[in-house]
């Protein structure tokens, strides 16, 4: 302190003491301002280096999250590229299937694939090759490639067969998986650098080869488009082979088809010939039956008056002689009159005479005029029908003839003691009639042949007993003529069944 | 006074067969069935010296130009194997064709500006109103030639265009002028007389991450982002190793994230998709970039991307100043193509609503496309962009 105040004593001392004494004095406080300034300057550079030390550190962040987000976003391409791919491969798959499986016709379903194939998909190369006969690959649908290197393509395919053998094994080769060596080939027989081929199979083995592809890189082949070529080669293939089953069907249909229509005319042609022939015979059968009836009516009036002793009387022996002429003249006449109706039934110039009567007063009436055959053998004699059997409609004469005949053959046939029954059953508005004896019995050969005309089994009871063979041959057309049927049932050395229909809505 | 239009597209495998069906068809729809001129886009499964011939017979008439393509693109959809023509028969718009020879490194500018001369030369005082460039998309010189188009025209005549390309190896195209097939080449027709244009062009995509400055550079070749070699920013960004960039495809992932180059005065970013990745690090971009340049990584998506289409739409509607569009030509980027996929259409039915189901809607998939960019508040200069997709609506 004493220094100081020397200090001041020699300032005091000094020339312009006044001055030095004031810069003495403020220069102090002047340095401690400026030392202040100094110091918020700094403090505020050290703000601004910590600020932007921080800005730097976000900068750096935000980078660092674009790189993430750059990261994320070429894999969300990818995935959405993925999805994209497989929605569009979904929808044209199903829009391709329902199109494919709706024809069996293969071009057309060929003309469908091509145009939506064009439309759908989407790659610039698209080829359909199939198998011929002969082993090789032919083109059936080319979408953007020149004709000639389709035919070179399928030429060199031809010849590779372990790649044919790799396809038939159901193997798919696409530019993202086959093996390099297998990648580079088909790059350079397709001619494109991104490529999926895959067999077209059947349930026969492989029909064909579907190949798609691209030059540009612009669109790429993924998984899902492997995917979808497999699945669409599939199911062209079904479609392909379904439409090739249905092609051998069809020709199968149509040459089987052919036949029947050349053999139903061959048959038509056949049956005219029958008709004429038929016609012509019963033409024949009517005019000679005519000519032959004349006569016989002659013959048999002059034997009746020969025999009624009108000319004078005869002698016995003449008498005898002469009746069996009548007899024979009758039978004859009998059998004339059955070819006429059967030549009338079969010409259609036969009038029926329909009108209700009841079928028991026709069985009665047939059982008494062949009682005493009936009593001769003690043959048992059996009617059974409904109580309520209705009225029928039909052709009374005609009808008694069919039950005659029917019987006496069964009184023929049957032994002594036998047993004839007849029964009548109504199933739905059509009455069966059952003629049954406990005869001989028929065989089936002989069942076969029974209704033709002139035809009789060759048995022991035939032999003795004279017949014409047109029996039951009249009597089929007669119960025809009444829109029924006949069968026989019979066991050999049991009995026979004569079954015959007749539709009541007829009689009604 | 009219103008009609006549487009034909065939993709038949048989290159004979499809000059003809696209030649016949496109002339079938023009009153005396000849064209004035035509405009010719063809994927590269074509081989154009067969088409020429047989298109220039049926439309009596040489004057064509066109380019290959990735996809051409119908009103509906793009085709990614096909050749498309469209024919215009017109008593109202005057035009002018050329080419430029081989473009080379050292004087691409030159011959850009040679080219505009030789139009307006050939123009003869007509109003001019539009020109359109096809320019092959390999090229690294697609920017100096298009800067001397632009001195040759004027720095805002609006130029649209687009880069020639193949189907995505990215190996070869060509161009076509006349009767003649070109290669690293550009050509061109200028648009004038009564017509008038509309042109609108934008990308959708977004900036992602923390801005960089571009550290060195020359012409389209980045050599160092902040002061680091370009590509080790590429490397680190997308987790891909050095050697495979060089070697590999992967640089094609780049056409989904192009680098941005922020642009002051306008919300859009203009795009540079990378071509290539230098062993010494530097990378090289379609189109050039300049020293000083805030540049991001961009990433869009389907949304975005069809929303930009309808503001690029509905700004080349807007600048036709009310008059109907006769046609729409349309400069699609390949990256936008491989972005949509089987969804292509989508981005057209956006456009075909801007402009009315009546208008045709015609163009091509490119590699790189030529579009007036808004450059400041004032003006609109033409620049080559990726990713984008350009309009030029004609009246």
């Amino acid at each position: 302190m004493s220094g100081f105040f020397e200090f001041l004593s020699m300032l005091q001392a000094a020339p312009f003491a006044p001055i030095l004494i004031l810069i003495s004095l403020v220069a102090p406080f002047c340095l401690f301002i400026l030392f202040l300034i100094s110091q918020s300057k700094t403090e505020t550079i050290h703000q601004q280096k910590a600020t932007l030390k921080k800005l730097k550190k976000s900068f750096e962040d935000l980078d660092e999250q674009a790189k993430l987000i750059v990261k994320t976003d070429l894999e969300l391409n990818k995935a959405q590229e993925e999805l994209d791919r497989r929605l569009h491969s979904l929808e044209a798959l199903q829009k391709i299937s329902r199109l494919i499986s709706t024809t069996l016709d293969e071009n057309e379903m060929f003309a469908r694939l091509e145009k939506t194939l064009l439309t759908d998909i989407g790659f610039e190369k698209n080829l359909l090759l199939t198998f011929k006969e002969d082993g090789t690959l032919s083109t059936r649908i080319n979408l953007g490639v020149i004709d000639s290197d389709a035919e070179t393509i399928a030429k060199d395919l031809t010849r590779d067969e372990t790649f044919l053998n790799d396809l038939k094994k159901g193997l798919s080769f696409s530019s993202l998986t086959a093996p390099q060596g297998r990648k580079e080939a088909l790059k350079i027989i397709f001619n494109v650098d991104h490529f999926i081929v895959s067999p077209v199979l059947s349930q026969d083995g492989i029909l064909g080869i579907l190949f798609v592809g691209n030059r540009s890189r612009a669109l790429t082949i993924t998984e899902g488009d492997a995917e979808m070529l497999s699945i669409l080669a599939n199911q062209i293939g079904q479609a392909f082979g379904n439409a090739k089953l249905f092609e051998e069907v069809f020709r199968s249909r149509k040459g089987l088809e052919n036949k029947i229509h050349e053999r139903t005319n061959q048959l038509e042609k056949a049956l005219k010939e029958v008709q004429i022939i038929s016609k012509t015979k019963s033409e024949f059968v009517s005019a000679v039956s005519h000519e032959l009836r004349t006569p016989l009516t002659s013959i048999k009036g002059f034997a009746a008056i020969l025999i009624a002793g009108k000319l004078g009387e005869v002698p016995e022996g003449v008498k005898l002689r002469l009746e069996k002429i009548n007899n024979q003249s009758d039978n004859l006449v009998k059998f004339i009159n059955n070819l006429l109706d059967i030549s009338r039934i079969e010409s259609g110039h036969i009038e029926m005479n329909l009108g209700l009567c009841s079928l028991l007063e026709i069985i009665e009436a047939t059982r008494d005029l062949l009682s005493p055959q009936l009593k001769e053998k003690q043959i048992n004699w059996d009617v059974s029908a409904a109580e309520s059997l209705p009225k029928v409609n039909v052709d009374r004469s005609q009808y008694e003839r069919i039950f005659i005949n029917l019987v006496s053959n069964a009184i023929k046939f049957t032994p002594e003691n036998g047993t004839i029954s007849v029964s009548i059953v109504n199933n739905d508005d059509i009455l069966e009639i059952i003629v049954t004896d406990t005869g001989i019995g028929i065989s089936q050969e002989d069942i076969d042949r029974l209704f033709d005309e002139f035809y009789r089994v060759e048995n022991d009871i035939n032999q003795n007993v004279k017949g014409t063979g047109l029996g039951l041959a009249l009597v089929k057309k007669i119960i025809e003529a009444h829109k029924g049927k006949i069968w026989i049932t019979s066991v050999v050395g049991e009995g026979t069944s004569f079954h015959f229909t007749l539709p009541l809505n007829l009689s009604n | 006074m009219t103008t009609s239009i006549g487009i034909g597209f065939s993709n038949n495998p048989n290159p004979q067969k499809a000059a003809f069906e696209t030649a016949q068809q496109a002339a079938s729809t023009l009153p005396s069935t000849k064209a004035n001129f035509a405009i010719l886009f063809v994927t590269i499964h074509y081989d154009p010296k067969i088409l020429l011939p047989i298109i220039a017979d049926i439309l009596e008439t040489t004057n064509i130009i066109g380019c290959s393509t990735a996809a051409v693109i119908s009103s509906d959809k793009a085709h990614l194997e096909g050749v498309s023509l469209l024919a215009v028969e017109s008593t109202d718009i005057n035009f002018c064709l050329q080419a430029s020879d081989p473009i080379n490194a050292l004087n691409a500018r030159e011959q850009g500006f040679m080219l505009a001369q030789n139009c307006i030369k050939d123009f003869k005082g007509h109003t001019r109103n539009s020109f359109l460039c096809l320019i092959d998309g390999l090229l690294q010189e697609k920017s100096p030639f298009i800067r001397g188009l632009q001195e040759g025209f004027g720095n805002v005549f609006p130029i649209v265009g687009a880069g020639s390309c193949d189907d995505f190896h990215l190996k070869q195209s060509f161009q076509i002028h006349n009767t003649k097939v070109l290669t690293a080449s550009a050509c061109g027709i200028l648009f004038g007389g009564n017509s008038s244009i509309g042109t609108g062009s934008r990308h959708g995509w977004r900036p992602l991450g923390k801005p960089r400055i571009v550290t060195d550079v020359q012409n389209s070749i980045i050599k160092t982002i902040d002061n680091q070699p370009a590509a080790s920013f590429l490397e680190n960004f997308f987790d891909i190793p050095i050697e495979q960039l060089i070697s590999s495809d992967n640089i094609k992932a780049s056409i989904l994230y192009p680098l941005g180059i922020h642009v002051e005065e306008n919300n859009e970013y203009l795009l540079r998709n990378i071509l290539k990745v230098y062993r010494d690090g530097s990378i090289l971009c379609q189109g050039d970039v300049e020293v000083g340049s805030e540049i991001h990584v961009m990433i869009g998506n389907k949304d975005t991307c069809k929303d930009a289409a309808k503001l690029a739409a509905t700004e080349a509607k807007r600048t036709l100043m009310g008059k109907q569009a006769k046609f729409v030509l349309l400069f699609e980027s390949m990256a936008r193509l491989k972005l949509f996929g089987h969804y292509f259409s989508e981005e057209l039915i956006e456009i075909k609503n801007v402009f009315g189901p009546d208008v045709p809607i015609w163009g091509m998939c490119s590699d790189g496309e030529i579009c007036p960019f808004q450059i400041n508040e004032r003006f609109k200069q033409p620049l080559l962009q990726n990713a984008s997709v350009s309009i030029l609506a004609i009246s």
